[in-house]
């Protein structure tokens, strides 16, 4: 049960009677008396007269996923089985990240009738967003009492990582075409493999006319090359707990996500095959033999529910993970975190052992803030600051130099450069012909 | 945004009613009625057994004639009844002059709380009765009997002689000793009984000039259930009393002291206000069930982690300002400086900093002996030094920076 404020305002304009008929025939006492129970009476009416929250029929449309930031229309629908009107305000109680628009809304239902509420979520946070309960509060026809009740419905959406970084996709899409033979542009060298056979057109490297192609056709024919293609990408994401620090408001997990949405998306257009292992100590996500559209719809659907643990990554069971993958010879991107020597010193011990069999591209965010930090010396604390900075990028670039003395190849930028970095290295790797 | 729209009624084949979580009003009821039951119990059983001792409880009040415990004097008062004395229980002042008002009355009067004021005890002084005080205080004593004054409480040793000429006293031969005593002063005729020592005497009667005679009792045990019907306790108490046909047992209460007071800020208050406060407070209590009725139980989520990546290095400035370790953080910003210097300059990665200095002076067109004093020469003697050298490292770096980015120095035009 539940009262109204029209209740409370009944209840405090009993103030005029009381002192009104107190005034005159001092019989204060009874009206007050008489003013309340008229209230209760009434709140009883009410009460009795209000349609039953438990006579109602609810049911779910929505999607069953949102891209972050999007919006998505939450359709719920109530339909009222009781024999009286039903005057409700109802509570969709989804969790607040789900960030429904409102979470209170009127609605009047007749009798054996069904009425549609839309709420439109716009979740705020990756992952799955549930409501479990939806509460009716079922006012009478005063509005004074309502009668409530909280049902069960459960729903649930799943919130997939925004790919932000897709507006870098065209540009990157553009540049391996360029790489490829459908391009004025012809690149001839190691990494591009025999395509076909044209006609010439004005413009053509004259070294790449094949004579024989040209004696057997009346015209004069060219090979197109293009880069070498169905080679294996393996993309493996560190979930432990470094992944959890917020560099520019986005976790390192994040970006992560972003920069291999991105390097996958332009590997799979290129003829790739890309996989994908989220790891801490357990495996926590993975994406294996898709290709084409369905890669990335896979991949944003293992990567939406995944959070950074709170345990240490353990990086020994890595080269396990890849060859379970492939054994072929391929590009194993290693997204974690650089910190100083001491925290990566497991990851320094293992890629010796993956740089033997494949090529490792090891990729983290830096901190804009620490760059920041280094030029601003304006007084005593930010000298200091600007020390520690200096010691911290040293820490990294300790570890970075120690990386690419065993053999991997190290990409860092920050959060928002960080896809186009990599997607950008793995370019100038194909080009290389270094797949 | 919320919208309603109107669809159709559903399909015979609907599904079933949504299964309420909320308990109803029924099952939440026979959850609690054991606890209900308990209390109603509880709080019958304590009515009751109010109820059942309060009945054998006598009106514990001293000297009260409805009181059959030890401290009262329903004996005395019943056997006087018997006697056929007209015995009148008075309560407050207006009562007492009610009752003695035409009549041949005596007036017992105690009053140990001291509810009469001065004013009311010259009207009881002036009602005209035979007063018989019962262990009077100093104060009621200067107004009602002037002539009589405290003389200290007596131990309490068995019995003690009459010892004169009143008639009750003579009677009583001996009665138990207890109380308070008093003595005449001020010449005043009266009439003294009871000598424990000296000049201290359990009774004293005077007739003033005005009213009646007033008998002072300091023994007042002598009327009490427990003590009456020792030695000649009774005979004294129903020779004082049952004097006259009426006898008003005068006990003041609290409404005497209260007809005395002036009115209060309740008496000035008009009539509707305690009711308008009563509203209030319902209004009160119902706009708190109003807002404060939970719409549903609360959500829970999970919150990420939220951990700012910068923290160490904050937490390593901090640790370097707190212990001025000025040497180290000038380290710090030279190797910075050094290893950007040799990336600019596109020296060898492992190129000595002489070598640095060297380049940088060049081509910076900076004195080479200054250049390396700022990259590795000088030692910090203060944290004043180590923002100077920030500063010079800063410049330096800017310097260089400046002569070999190919958009700006020298070869640029106007």
């Amino acid at each position: 049960m539940s009262v109204s404020g029209r209740l409370v305002g009944l209840l405090a304009f009993g103030v005029v009677p009381v002192v009104v008929v107190g005034a005159l025939y001092d019989q204060a006492f009874a009206t007050l008396g008489v003013w309340v129970l008229l209230v209760v009476v009434l709140v009883v009416i009410d009460l009795v007269a209000a349609g039953s929250p438990r006579r109602v029929t609810l049911e779910r449309a929505l999607p069953s996923r949102v891209r972050l930031g999007e919006t998505a229309a939450s359709v719920l629908s109530v339909t009222n089985t009781g024999r009286r009107m039903l005057r409700a305000v109802v509570r969709d109680a989804w969790q607040p990240s789900a960030g429904p628009a409102s979470n209170r809304s009127a609605l009047v239902v007749p009798a054996g009738e069904r009425r549609a509420l839309t709420i439109a979520l716009t979740p705020f946070r990756r992952g799955e967003r549930r409501t479990e309960t939806v509460t009716i509060r079922s006012f009478g026809p005063l509005h004074l009492a309502a009668r409530q009740a909280t049902l069960q419905a459960p729903g649930r959406i799943r919130v997939l990582p925004p790919f932000n970084s897709r507006k870098h996709l065209p540009s990157r899409l553009a540049r391996l075409r360029e790489l490829d033979g459908r391009a004025s542009v012809m690149i001839r060298g190691q990494g591009t493999e025999f395509d076909s056979l044209r006609e010439y057109v004005r413009g053509d490297d004259v070294r790449s006319i094949d004579w024989r192609a040209t004696a057997r056709h009346s015209d004069v024919m060219v090979r197109t090359w293009r880069p070498e293609r169905d080679r294996r990408v393996v993309i493996v994401i560190d979930t432990g707990r470094t992944q959890a620090a917020r560099i520019d408001d986005e976790p390192r997990l994040d970006t992560a996500f972003e920069s291999s949405l991105l390097l996958a998306a332009l590997a799979t257009r290129a003829g790739d095959r890309v996989d994908l292992v989220a790891y801490d100590r357990r495996l926590r996500g993975r994406v294996h033999g898709a290709s084409g559209p369905e890669l990335l719809s896979r991949m944003v659907d293992a990567m939406a529910p995944i959070e950074p643990g709170l345990i240490e990554m353990d990086w020994t069971a890595v080269p396990g993970l890849v060859r379970q993958v492939t054994t072929q010879r391929s590009l194993v991107v290693l997204l974690t975190a650089i910190d100083a020597p001491g925290i990566s010193r497991e990851l320094l011990a293992i890629v010796p052992q993956l740089a033997r069999d494949h090529l490792v591209v090891v990729a983290s965010v830096t901190d804009p803030d620490v760059l920041a930090s280094v030029q601003r010396r304006t007084d005593r604390d930010e000298v200091y600051r600007a020390a520690a900075a200096e010691r911290a990028l040293l820490d990294v670039a300790r570890v970075t130099t120690v990386l690419k003395r065993y053999g991997a190849d190290v990409v860092t930028a920050s959060p928002a450069e960080l896809p186009p970095a990599l997607a950008d290295r793995y370019l100038a790797l194909k080009a290389a012909g270094r797949l | 945004m919320s919208s309603a729209l109107q669809t159709p009624p559903p399909a015979p084949s609907a599904p079933r009613d949504a299964v309420a979580v909320t308990p109803r009003l029924r099952s939440t009821a026979r959850r609690w009625v054991f606890w209900v039951v308990v209390v109603v119990l509880a709080v019958l059983g304590a009515g009751f057994a109010v109820l059942a001792t309060a009945s054998a409880i006598p009106d514990a009040g001293r000297y009260s004639i409805e009181s059959a415990g030890p401290g009262g004097s329903k004996a005395v008062a019943e056997v006087l009844l018997q006697q056929g004395v007209d015995v009148v229980r008075a309560d407050t002042l207006a009562e007492a002059q009610a009752a003695v008002a035409g009549h041949d009355a005596t007036l017992l009067y105690t009053d140990p709380f001291g509810y009469l004021d001065a004013a009311k005890l010259r009207q009881l002084h002036g009602l005209g009765a035979e007063l018989v005080l019962v262990d009077p205080s100093s104060a009621e004593l200067s107004i009602l009997a002037p002539g009589i004054a405290p003389a200290g409480v007596v131990e309490d040793s068995p019995t003690v002689d009459a010892g004169c000429t009143l008639p009750a006293a003579e009677r009583a031969g001996i009665i138990s000793r207890s109380g308070t005593t008093f003595r005449p002063v001020g010449g005043a005729a009266a009439v003294s009984c009871f000598r424990s020592f000296d000049d201290a005497f359990s009774v004293v009667q005077v007739q003033p000039a005005d009213g009646g005679p007033v008998t002072v009792l300091g023994a007042g045990d002598v009327i009490t259930n427990d003590a009456v019907a020792q030695n000649g306790n009774a005979a004294l108490a129903l020779g004082l009393l049952g004097a006259h046909p009426t006898l008003v047992w005068y006990l003041p209460t609290a409404a005497d002291a209260a007809g005395t007071t002036p009115p209060t800020l309740g008496d000035l208050t008009p009539g509707w206000v305690t009711p308008v406060v009563l509203l209030a407070l319902l209004v009160v209590v119902s706009a708190g069930v109003w807002r404060g009725r939970r719409f549903g139980a609360v959500v829970v989520e999970n919150l990420p982690v939220t951990v700012r990546a910068s923290e160490t290095m904050e937490g390593r400035a901090r640790l370097y300002a707190r212990q001025g370790a000025y040497a180290r953080a000038l380290d710090a910003l030279r190797i910075g400086t050094v290893s950007r210097l040799t990336e600019t300059l596109a020296l060898p990665r492992h190129a000595p900093v002489a070598e640095v200095a060297l380049a940088a002076a060049a081509v910076a067109g900076l004195p080479t002996a200054g250049v390396y004093d700022t990259l590795v020469g000088a030692m910090p003697a203060s944290e004043r030094e180590l923002l100077d050298y920030s500063d010079r490292l800063l410049t330096l770096e800017q310097a260089v920076h400046r002569a070999t980015d190919p958009r700006q120095g020298p070869r640029q035009g106007p």
